[in-house]
């Protein structure tokens, strides 16, 4: 534990910080902090079509904003995200097609996910998020740090930009989380909720509410600690104070599992474990995914 | 697969809660006839009760309760939890005389009425309206009948009340929706026992903050071996057993304290209180958060 004072704002914040989340804390802090990053070309020496018109214009469109998803948008131009699925996307195991399925990707951020399931063949795709950064979960000591004009900042302007690259017919609607309802935009076959738990000072709300609009499955990807099943009763969580990257837990796997079930899964399976580490960071906790049957 | 009241319901339920449930409901029937049963077996023949013991009793007797008050002409309501043995743990000020106090999650009042007795010049008492407002799970939710779910919550506090004349004010607020426009500053918040049966023990901190111009007293149960790991640690318990959501550890209720913007947060005091039924209970910690 590294005990750390920080003032913000003339609040005095005693905050302890575990040792081993100092290192990579800080990589993720640095990134954000740090310009964007250009957009990486793929399509460098290709012939002929390489700094054709349209494709510096998106690449100068996806130069200017900030990227928290890897994506292709064609034209050789590719989204510089803050994480890559793209090497570890078959550790999902989704299916190849999906064609006919009504699929919703909550908080989908920059989309990558929902556009995904586009390529898949899905039927519908309905990507939810919220409008602002400042309807995040935060701590107040967090919200009194940022500025207005962080607070207000736009949650989907890389979600446009992808979306009109792609020329994508994902419907993309501002919901909270914990507003999910099956009054508001039906039930799903496929519901995805990735890297999202964390954030929340609320997953077993978001996690019912997850329950209450998935008619099949349900895939909920996110970080554990493995260390937690080892050091005492199962379904231990490490409180992580919302501080740093809104970032409130780590879950144990006995921990997420239980939620998992307690939302009311008929069926929840551990589909796969593995390392997804961010750019600019040389290591990471694990993520898991499981799936949660109706 | 459960079976209640002739209705089939599909809810399957995970191995290691079949035991806790079945413990819930086994100790909600204990509850329910424990009341009557203790009345009978608290009143003594030989001493002849005043009239106004007698209909006190009377009084007391229809619903069961969870505090153990006071009520007048040395009749004692036969709570779940008996505070006042322990009460010093809580270092509650003599008097309380010009503060504005608020009791979160009141219940049966115990604590509005312990800060009304020690002078307070206005006592706010907040609580849910009935059990379908509590954060239950939906397994637990759908064990429920629709009769347990619309159970008026607190049903001893307009009894209480009455018998002890008081002037505490009993409002329904949720305590994710505690907002200064809704229930004005306080110079003492009370939130006793009430974190582990909630969903977002987080922002129900951050909202009784909002109210504070004081301090608060956080008061609930934490599991000591959680604190040896060296790192914030909630135990996860699933809301089914007791509506219990989480077993905190010292460390990690003291840094969600802090984090909902308090000041400084102060260890005052640990303990331990046993329920009615003698069941041994996980000790509590006090906490004093200052605006």
């Amino acid at each position: 534990m590294i005990a750390r004072v920080v003032r913000v704002s003339g609040v005095e914040l005693a905050l302890r910080v575990d040792e081993r989340y100092v290192k990579p804390l800080r990589a993720v802090r640095n990134a954000l902090r740090s310009k964007p990053i250009a957009p990486v070309r793929t399509d460098v020496g290709e012939n002929g079509r390489n700094g054709s018109v349209a494709s510096s214009a998106l690449a100068a469109e996806v130069a200017g904003t900030e990227w928290y998803h890897t994506m292709d948008l064609g034209q050789g131009v590719v989204t510089p995200g803050f994480f890559d699925h793209r090497p570890v996307l078959d550790r999902y195991h989704l299916a190849a097609s999906l064609a006919g399925a009504r699929v919703l990707d909550v908080a989908t951020y920059n989309g990558f996910w929902a556009f995904e399931f586009e390529r898949r063949g899905a039927a519908e795709v309905v990507a939810t998020d919220i409008e602002r950064f400042a309807d995040i979960d935060m701590a107040p000591a967090r919200r009194a740090a940022m500025t207005d004009e962080e607070l207000t900042r736009a949650t989907g302007t890389g979600f446009g930009i992808a979306h009109r690259a792609l020329g994508s017919r994902v419907r993309r609607e501002i919901v909270d989380v914990y507003d999910l309802s099956p009054e508001r935009f039906g039930t799903f076959d496929l519901v995805m909720c990735s890297d999202l738990l964390l954030h929340l000072t609320n997953p077993i709300r978001a996690l019912q509410r997850v329950r209450s609009v998935t008619r099949k499955s349900a895939y909920i990807a996110d970080l554990y600690d493995p260390y937690l099943d080892r050091c005492g009763p199962k379904g231990l969580l490490h409180y992580r104070g919302g501080i740093d990257d809104y970032v409130w837990w780590t879950f144990s796997l006995s921990a997420l599992e239980a939620m998992i079930v307690d939302a009311g899964f008929s069926k929840v399976t551990m589909l796969d474990r593995f390392e997804l580490v961010p750019r600019t960071m040389t290591s990471a906790p694990p993520h898991v995914v499981f799936r949660a049957d109706a | 697969m459960l079976k209640v009241k002739g209705l089939e319901l599909a809810v399957s339920i995970d191995e290691r809660y079949a035991k806790p449930l079945r413990a819930a409901k086994r100790a909600i029937r204990r509850l329910r006839t424990r009341a009557s049963r203790r009345l009978v077996r608290g009143s003594n023949p030989a001493i002849v009760e005043s009239p106004g013991a007698i209909e006190r009793k009377r009084k007391i007797g229809v619903v069961a309760w969870y505090h153990t008050v006071d009520v007048g002409h040395g009749v004692t309501t036969p709570g779940f939890f008996d505070q006042r043995p322990v009460l010093h743990h809580y270092h509650l000020p003599e008097s309380l005389a010009g503060q504005r106090a608020l009791d979160v999650a009141t219940f049966d009042g115990f604590w509005a009425f312990e800060f009304e007795r020690r002078g307070a010049a206005e006592v706010i008492a907040t609580d849910v309206q009935a059990f379908w407002d509590v954060d239950l799970s939906p397994a637990r939710r759908a064990c429920m009948a629709t009769e347990e779910l619309n159970h008026p919550v607190g049903t001893g506090f307009a009894i209480a009340h009455d018998l002890r004349q008081s002037r505490v004010k009993r409002q329904l607020v949720n305590v994710y929706e505690l907002t200064p426009d809704r229930v004005g500053m306080f110079d003492l918040v009370m939130c006793s026992d009430l974190l582990l049966h909630l969903n977002n023990p987080i922002r129900a901190l951050q909202r009784i903050r909002s109210v504070c111009r004081g301090w608060a007293l956080i008061v609930d149960m934490y599991d000591p071996r959680l604190d040896p790991a060296g790192r914030d640690l909630v135990h996860y318990c699933g809301g089914v057993s007791e509506t219990i959501w989480w077993t905190f550890s010292l460390t990690a209720l003291e840094q969600m304290i802090r984090d909902a913007g308090f000041r400084s947060v102060r260890l005052l005091d640990r303990f331990e209180l046993d329920s009615a039924n003698a069941e041994r209970l996980p000790p509590r910690a006090v906490f004093r958060a200052d605006a």
